[in-house]
């Protein structure tokens, strides 16, 4: 089995021991004795993802995330709940697996009032993913393993950037809904589902 | 002291008279001798006889100008078995480039011996062979004096034997006077006049063991008198049919007439006459012996100029042609009727031979004649004409030979009548039975009338039936070729029937046709069928108009099967080079996209079904190969537009769906 495991398969499993292993070693966070879960709310977003290429294999990833919440007066789009800004250098050596390796900027918007909260927080991140695509003649299937290395703190005045790792596995499928398959004017349904760590 | 000065004075003067007299001697005689200069050369006699050439010419005049002395030498060897070498030789003077003096020429065919020899400082082998040798003299380049020829044979470089032998006298270039002349077999003596005509007496003897045999022949000024052949002591008078030997009179024409003319010839046109009655054997004798005389006679007068029919004099310049002895002969001569039925005698009586000839050569007549029954009938015929040709070969001979002219035709048209017999009917055996058929000879001429006239109907009434028959023959010659062309063309025909319906056949397990070989299967199976059917029904001389048309519509059919074949991978061609397809990183999917939409669309959608369409509508042998360019040109053209910019097209193609329209945008013509 190991056998099979192409080059960039290799590395990126390799990449992902060592980063895991490095931010693994400041990670003091610790872990209430039950879920907490929070109230259901309702949420608006909009997202714009651009991948630009720089050279054969080496690309440009962005991202720009608007994202409203519900408020008293009004659901999904009550507040400008986030707005941030994802970036990175996308290396793709053939169309099955890819990786990038980039920076988050992401502006928090607070629902709490009073003078002792923060309207605005900054939650800098750095992250590396690792997608392998499974193609079909119809569709795609999409592995995402993302791994963001955070720095974030409560909108507390005062309060101190903590910092954590999150561990996302992503399952996507691409599939085109109006066209044989995926191609420019396909509109197309894509489920996906993360489990999140 | 003043006689001792005049003595002294004296003295000096006489020196000085003697050494200037001296120094003027000298000074002659030097330039004198600087006139002369020997040259050595190559040089090609007759353009073929290639030797080296010494000679002197006079250095005042050039070197192109023979003035002295000069000898040829040729030897080359040989590949016959009778000699290795051959060497031919001339010795003489020229005096300003006309021969002048002693002149000598000599043929050698000798054979090397072992045996060698030493002379001088040089060593050789001895030789055995024949030399022929010429030997006379040039005066300012006409022959004067004593004249011979003698060829020898030789044995170890030793004359041996004397074979022949003439001696005779040239004056003004003409022989004139006695001539001798020998070989083993026979002696001639005889006389030139004045005139270098043959004259009086020729005697001739002939070398025989058993019966002495001697002819004496009689000349006055080149007109033949008399002729005598004596064997055994008993004389018999000879005489030429239609030959004129009176004298000459005004009201005729006579001419001088040359042995290199042919005189022998006009005496040997007409068997000989004799006055006695003589056995056959004797007939046989004089006739032969007549024959031997008159080549021994011109072999050996024209020896004195000719060595195996090169003239050996003037092959080199500075001289004339020898005047070798003349006769004067009486010419009778063609009116331009006669001379236009000599031509046509000997036109018409090659043509006889040639068609007899060509018959009985064509291995057609051999494979026909179990089937043809006009060539076992021609057969026949032809060889009546064959065995009849002999005495008509001996006629035409006769009368279209030059000699015709110099003899009294009315006397010989007797002697040269053909004696033919032909019959009334034919019978010759067809399919193991035996047909007999009437046939049309001409008329057989009588003796009593015979004439040029009658000879010239003769030959070319059989000349007519020989091509009326010849022409039937060569229908059914033209008939088996047809017939041999067409098996060979049939079977190309029906191997490729079998192949068309073997690879259109759509029940076929092995075939992988596809959409559009299934689309046209019917229509070609169908259109196969039934051009083999209707060629079926033609005559033999419509199917030989008509096969190579079937052929070629049957190798377009093959042809259409590959082309269906093709059509696929060209659409896929024609597909990609009107799609661009881009990697997009986000979806790691390669996105295609039509571009120039417009004319692929017009292309598939309308243009493309309008062209089958039309061929399928119209599907035979005509168009087919003309659908086919034009399909192929379609094609070419679409690929050739994706690759450059037609926005004008792409505009004046926007929803159109009119064939005609797109074929004029796309500055297409189809050709049916």
């Amino acid at each position: 089995m190991y056998m099979k495991f192409n080059g960039s398969i290799k590395f990126s499993l390799f990449f992902v021991f060592i980063a895991s292993f490095v931010f693994s070693q400041e990670d003091n966070t610790s872990f209430p004795d039950q879920s907490i879960l929070n109230a259901p709310e309702t949420l608006t977003w909009i997202n714009s993802y651009g991948t630009f290429r720089l050279s054969e294999k080496w690309f440009w990833h962005g991202e720009l995330h608007y994202r409203m919440r519900e408020n008293d007066s009004r659901n999904f789009i009550g507040d400008v709940a986030q707005v941030y800004n994802r970036h990175g250098i996308q290396y793709i050596p053939n169309k099955s697996f890819k990786f990038t390796l980039g920076g988050v900027l992401r502006v928090d918007f607070g629902d709490q009032s009073g003078d002792a909260f923060e309207k605005i927080r900054l939650e800098p991140r750095i992250w590396h993913e690792y997608q392998w695509i499974m193609p079909y003649e119809r569709f795609r299937i999409y592995h995402r393993i993302r791994i963001e290395h955070r720095w974030k703190k409560s909108f507390q005045k005062g309060s101190e950037y903590v910092f954590g790792n999150r561990w996302r596995y992503k399952f996507m499928m691409k599939i085109p809904l109006n066209k044989p398959k995926l191609q420019p004017g396909a509109f197309y349904f894509n489920p996906d589902v993360e489990l999140i760590m | 002291m003043d006689k001792l000065n005049r003595y002294f004075l004296l003295n000096i003067n006489l020196i000085l008279s003697r050494v200037t007299l001296v120094l003027i001697l000298i000074s002659s005689y030097v330039a004198l001798a600087q006139q002369k200069e020997v040259k050595r050369d190559s040089l090609i006699i007759n353009d073929s006889i290639s030797g080296i050439v010494n000679y002197e010419y006079d250095s005042s005049n050039g070197e192109n100008i023979f003035d002295g002395k000069f000898s040829f030498e040729s030897v080359s060897s040989s590949k016959l078995k009778s000699f290795d070498y051959q060497a031919f030789t001339y010795d003489g003077e020229f005096s300003s480039d006309q021969k002048s003096g002693d002149w000598s020429f000599s043929d050698k065919k000798m054979k090397e011996e072992n045996q060698k020899f030493v002379s001088g400082f040089r060593v050789g082998n001895l030789a055995t062979g024949t030399e022929n040798r010429i030997s006379g003299e040039f005066q300012e380049g006409i022959a004067v004096g004593s004249w011979k020829v003698v060829k020898q044979d030789y044995v170890n470089s030793e004359v041996k034997d004397t074979l022949f032998f003439i001696e005779s006298t040239f004056k003004n270039n003409r022989l004139i006077g006695s001539l001798k002349s020998s070989s083993n077999l026979i002696t001639v003596q005889g006389y030139f006049n004045a005139d270098g005509y043959f004259h009086g007496d020729w005697v001739i003897k002939h070398q025989t063991e058993n019966q002495p045999v001697q002819e004496n022949r009689t000349y006055e000024a080149g007109i033949l008198k008399a002729y005598q052949i004596i064997i055994d002591g008993k004389t018999f008078d000879i005489s030429y049919s239609g030959f004129d030997t009176t004298d000459v009179d005004d009201d005729e024409q006579w001419e001088d007439y040359t042995l290199q003319n042919g005189y022998f010839d006009i005496l040997n046109l007409i068997d000989l006459e004799v006055e006695q009655t003589i056995s056959s054997e004797v007939k046989l004798l004089i006739n032969n012996r007549h024959q031997k005389t008159n080549d021994f006679i011109k072999n050996s007068v024209l020896a004195f100029s000719f060595n195996s029919e090169f003239d050996i004099w003037n092959t080199l310049r500075g001289s004339s042609p020898l005047g070798l002895g003349k006769f004067k002969v009486r010419k009778f001569e063609f009116s331009s009727n006669e001379q236009k039925l000599v031509k046509n005698i000997a036109d018409d009586f090659q043509e006889i031979q040639s068609i007899l000839k060509k018959f009985e050569n064509n291995p057609k007549v051999k494979i026909g004649k179990p089937v043809h029954e006009k060539f076992n009938e021609a057969e026949l015929i032809f060889n009546v004409y064959k065995n009849e040709l002999s005495q008509l070969k001996r006629m035409v001979e006769v009368i279209t030979s030059d000699a015709f002219e110099y003899v009294h035709r009315e006397e010989i048209y007797g002697k040269i009548w053909p004696k033919l017999l032909f019959p009334v009917e034919v019978t010759y055996e067809f399919q193991s039975e035996l047909v007999t058929k009437p046939h049309e000879f001409p008329e057989a001429p009588e003796r009593e009338n015979f004439n040029l006239d009658k000879a010239s109907s003769l030959i070319q009434n059989i000349k007519t039936d020989v091509k009326a028959i010849d022409l039937e023959v060569q229908k059914i010659f033209k008939e088996m070729e047809i017939e041999k062309s067409l098996s060979n063309d049939e079977k190309r025909l029906v191997e490729k029937k079998g192949k068309i319906e073997s690879l259109f056949n759509l029940d076929s397990e092995e075939n992988d046709l596809n959409t559009y070989h299934q689309r046209y299967s019917e229509l070609v199976l169908k259109l196969t069928e039934s051009t083999f059917n209707s060629y079926g029904s033609l005559k033999v001389d419509q199917k030989k108009n008509q096969i190579k048309d079937l052929l070629r519509c049957y190798n377009n059919l093959l042809d259409f099967y590959t082309f269906l074949e093709n059509l696929e991978s060209k659409n896929e061609r024609l597909d990609e080079a009107y799609t661009n397809t881009t990697f997009n990183a986000y979806m790691m999917v390669d996105m295609s996209e039509r571009i120039k939409e417009n004319i692929y669309t017009a292309f598939i959608e309308s243009l493309r079904p309008y062209l089958f369409e039309r061929l399928s509508n119209d599907f035979n042998c005509e168009n087919l190969e003309l659908a086919m360019e034009d399909i192929s040109s379609v094609y070419q053209k679409m690929l050739e537009l994706s690759k450059r910019d037609t926005r004008a097209e792409e505009k004046e193609l926007r929803r159109e769906k009119d064939p005609e329209v797109i074929l004029s945008v796309l500055e297409l013509k189809l050709k049916y």
